[in-house]
């Protein structure tokens, strides 16, 4: 038996002390990649994409043209865009998963207030485009230059993780690697995406503690960048963003699986694209029924198309145009002129989408060699 | 604000702690209870502050009543007296019955008249059904006679004092209020190792024990409610899974309130004690929401007549005070109904008594293996009514009933995880949901209650035994463990289930 101080004191003890465990074992493990302060072995758990695209383009000013959007942007190659699109501009694939509105604008603001933005190609969900984001899924985490979130705040997160994120990541670790499926859409190298560090990075360990409590200081008097929970408000604010700063831009509504396109309530479908059309000007279009769309094989799951695909979007909206008869079969640039007509089409082909047999799921693969599931 | 949050774990309750302590030099003030006043109201403005004045108006227009009130009945003036208490009651109720039930009548009287009055959709504001309750209950006391004087800021208190505020445990005016003369202000003291102890212990029945089962009852209950056809297996685990759910989530609810409470050394009472270890249906009811249950025995059932009218009548009264009790927990016929199968089962436990009574002698004290019967019998009744409390609706019920007994079809002898739980994500469709429900199911069964864990230090029984708390560097490291733990799990807030009551 002991006195109740002594007891209440143990038990802080105790508590603070497992905590403090924890923290160092978030630091040391760091499975999202997002502290870097000790160069702990990791391999096939999927870090902060989002993070970590954004601290490479800090140390490579070069880009000034990128893809944004979410994972189905991933397929767009930043290659195949340099080479197919016009203008000598080094592309750089943002595109993050469940990429909604209001995470494209803040890159791009950021972007913009930051270097030479000549070119933006943006791929639109209109199934993801007003998703919120969680402010707890680690995984999916604006870096906090470009969120406006205290950067202690956002650093404070990643103590906090479950104990099955930790379970997980020492699974992911036993595995084989199978390469970094986050750096596709990019040419570089897997690990590019890390910057090479010693051992222990101090620099790092300022970075992310009193580095991070005095940038937020410093920022304390910045107005807050509030967020619409409506993806086509924050999409008007993107296109008032790219045109106030004279970028060039091309809109992309990506090809879905035709048993995707077919779930769509057609009337929201197409009242979405008529504004994104109203909005932005000219819209390339690669949904509704197409040989690409109803084609499973051009397809790795149910929801993302194939780099081969992607390729044939990039070919598409950049290459030169393309006058035989079957041109629109895939892809129609849409523009106030033409709206009309192709959201008739777009009813006709949804309805042939419903009327197929639901196409049969293919057996999920384990290792995709193509990028995220 | 939710207990199982960072914000509150980590930033409110040590401000309102270590600003409560500071305020130790004014103890003999109403200073301290005006601080609680205040970082309660927060604590409720934080999920939404519409609602705020809602609450505040409610505060105000009750205890002007029950001042009304109590001078009438001062100056001996019971008619008037009366008038007002019904008067005040009746605004209450109105208040609940608009936030809370007007969708349901209407959605009824649509269903049965076939018209088509559009539902008002209109949000519940938090906590209505306890703070109504806890504020009819004073005013009836005043009108009795049994309130003596009250500030109004220790009456504000005892309505908003955050740890009871959301969901419970529901407390006595005559039990709380006197308490707020004797705060705790040292933190050497026994009530905050009690109150560290049964808040860690029920933020992890919450946040580890709850959480983890959670997934398995949703899946399974939302194929019900799509009408799929269940296995034996999964209904059986899903009706378990949520039998366990509710009891963790809402018992360690309940267990850090009591000990949330217990920091600022007010002591709630307790709200659960082993329910499913129950012998009968009557020894659940004063196991289970032991509050909810005291409540509707004093405010409604014995007001009807209680027990005093004979057999039939008092049926009745309980049939009616269980399925007003349903009603309480939600706007939906299926919480009706599990009120009204819940005051069957209790009308069927008193006739049993009676009729063993008149036939044979009753041992006062049974020996285990005669109560195991007892046990298991009730265990499956309020599981069966747990299926109907939680299913969508009332086909959904029906499905799943008709699966547990094995009339939706059968399987097959299997013991292959996939084909036994087709319904579950196909990362869940292994042994582990039956490890989890048998594992807590022992804890149910083969465990004493934390009531029981901490009442034989408290009675000064000093009873040995690793389960039975003392204040002892052992139980301090172990509780501690468990907050750590449910710390690390708390990633992912979820709402308690008693929120929505």
């Amino acid at each position: 038996m002991m006195t109740s101080g002594h007891y209440n004191r143990w038990w802080l003890g105790t508590v603070v002390a497992l905590c403090l465990m924890q923290v160092a074992m978030a630091v040391i493990t760091d499975p999202y990649c997002v502290f870097g302060v000790i160069r702990y072995p990791k391999r096939n758990f999927e870090p902060n994409t989002r993070f970590l695209k954004i601290e490479y383009l800090r140390r490579h000013p070069e880009y000034d043209a990128f893809i944004l959007g979410s994972s189905r942007a991933a397929y767009y190659g930043a290659d195949i865009a340099e080479r197919f699109c016009p203008g000598d501009q080094q592309y750089f694939n943002l595109s993050v998963s469940l990429e909604n509105g209001a995470g494209i604008r803040r890159k791009l603001k950021w972007l913009i207030a930051h270097r030479r933005v000549s070119q933006a190609i943006l791929n639109l969900d209109f199934d993801v485009q007003s998703v919120a984001t969680d402010p707890l899924d680690l995984l999916r985490q604006d870096h906090p230059l470009v969120s406006g979130t205290p950067a202690t705040v956002f650093y404070g997160k990643y103590l906090l993780f479950q104990p099955r994120i930790l379970y997980a990541f020492a699974l992911a670790n036993l595995r084989e690697s199978q390469g970094a499926p986050w750096s596709f859409g990019n040419v570089v190298a897997p690990d590019a995406l890390y910057p090479a560090q010693p051992f222990l990075d101090l620099s790092r360990l300022y970075d992310v503690t009193f580095g991070a409590l005095a940038s937020d200081l410093s920022r304390s008097a910045e107005a807050r960048d509030i967020v619409s929970p409506i993806g086509l408000e924050e999409f008007r604010r993107t296109i008032a963003l790219l045109d106030g700063a004279g970028v060039s831009r091309t809109l992309i509504v990506p090809p879905y699986r035709v048993d995707q396109f077919a779930r769509f309530q057609i009337d929201g479908f197409i009242s979405w694209l008529q504004e994104t059309v109203r909005v932005g000007g000219t819209v390339w279009d690669f949904s509704g029924l197409s040989s690409v769309t109803g084609n499973l094989d051009n397809y790795v799951d149910p929801v993302h198309f194939r780099r081969s695909v992607g390729d044939r979007v990039l070919q598409r909206i950049c290459g030169p145009d393309d006058t035989s008869p079957t041109a629109e079969e895939f892809g129609v640039r849409v523009t106030a002129a033409n709206i009309d007509r192709h959201a008739e089409a777009l009813r006709r082909q949804h309805a042939q989408a419903n009327a197929m047999a639901a196409p049969k799921p293919r057996a999920p693969s384990r290792a995709n060699p193509e990028g995220p599931e | 604000m939710l207990f199982n949050s960072y914000e509150f774990i980590f930033l409110f309750l040590p401000v309102a702690l270590v600003v409560f302590f500071g305020l130790r030099r004014y103890r003999r003030t109403s200073l301290p209870a005006l601080w609680l006043v205040v970082t309660s109201l927060g604590f409720y403005a934080y999920w939404r502050s519409a609602y705020l004045l809602l609450l505040i108006g409610s505060i105000i227009l009750n205890y002007g009543a029950g001042l009304a009130i109590a001078r009438q009945v001062g100056d001996q003036r019971l008619r008037r007296a009366k008038g007002l208490l019904i008067a005040a009651i009746a605004a209450d109720l109105g208040l609940l019955a608009y936030f809370k039930y007007t969708d349901f009548f209407l959605g009824t009287i649509n269903g049965v008249l076939g018209s088509d009055i559009p539902l008002q959709h209109i949000v519940l504001p938090l906590a209505v059904s306890f703070f109504t309750f806890n504020q009819i209950a004073f005013l009836v006391d005043v009108y009795r006679g049994y309130v003596h004087e009250y500030g109004f800021v220790n009456y504000a208190l005892f309505i908003v004092f955050f740890p009871h505020l959301i969901a419970g445990p529901i407390v006595h005016h005559r039990d709380i209020i006197p308490q707020f003369k004797r705060f705790n202000f040292s933190f050497s003291s026994t009530a905050i190792s009690l109150g560290l102890t049964i808040f860690s212990v029920g933020l992890f029945k919450k946040v580890v024990l709850a959480d983890n089962v959670a997934p398995y009852a949703d899946a399974i209950f939302n194929a019900a409610a799509r009408q799929e056809i269940l296995t034996l297996t999964e209904a059986w685990v899903g009706a378990l899974a949520y039998t366990l759910q509710l009891y963790f989530d809402f018992s360690g609810y309940s267990d850090m309130a009591i000990g949330g409470a217990l920091l600022f050394g007010v002591r709630f009472p307790w709200n659960f004690d082993a329910p499913y270890k129950a012998a009968c249906i009557i020894d659940f009811w004063r196991r289970w929401h032991i509050t909810l249950s005291e409540f509707l025995r004093d405010y409604l059932y014995i007001p009807l007549g209680g027990n005093h009218c004979g057999a039939f009548r008092r049926s009745l009264n309980i049939l009616l005070t269980m399925l007003l009790g349903g009603l309480w927990h939600g706007a939906n016929w299926t919480f009706v109904l599990w009120g009204g199968l819940h005051g069957f089962y209790v009308v069927i436990n008193h006739l049993w008594r009676d009729w063993r009574a008149r036939t044979s002698e009753v041992p006062s004290r049974p020996s285990a293996a005669k109560r195991i019967p007892g046990s298991v019998l009730t265990f499956l009744a309020v599981v069966a009514g747990w299926v109907m409390f939680r299913a969508e609706n009332l086909s959904a019920a029906v499905s799943l009933y008709r699966s547990m007994i094995g009339l939706a079809g059968w399987s097959g002898w299997s013991t292959d995880p996939p084909t036994l739980l087709p319904h579950l994500a196909s990362a869940a469709q292994t042994y582990e949901p039956f490890g989890w429900v048998a594992a807590l199911l022992a804890l149910c069964w083969f465990t004493p209650s934390l009531r029981e864990q901490v009442e034989a230090y408290e009675s000064g029984t000093r009873r040995r035994g690793v389960l039975h708390w003392s204040a002892s560097r052992t139980w301090a490291v172990y509780s501690g463990l468990l907050a750590w733990l449910s710390i690390m799990f708390l990633a992912r807030p979820t709402e308690f289930l008693y929120y929505q009551f």
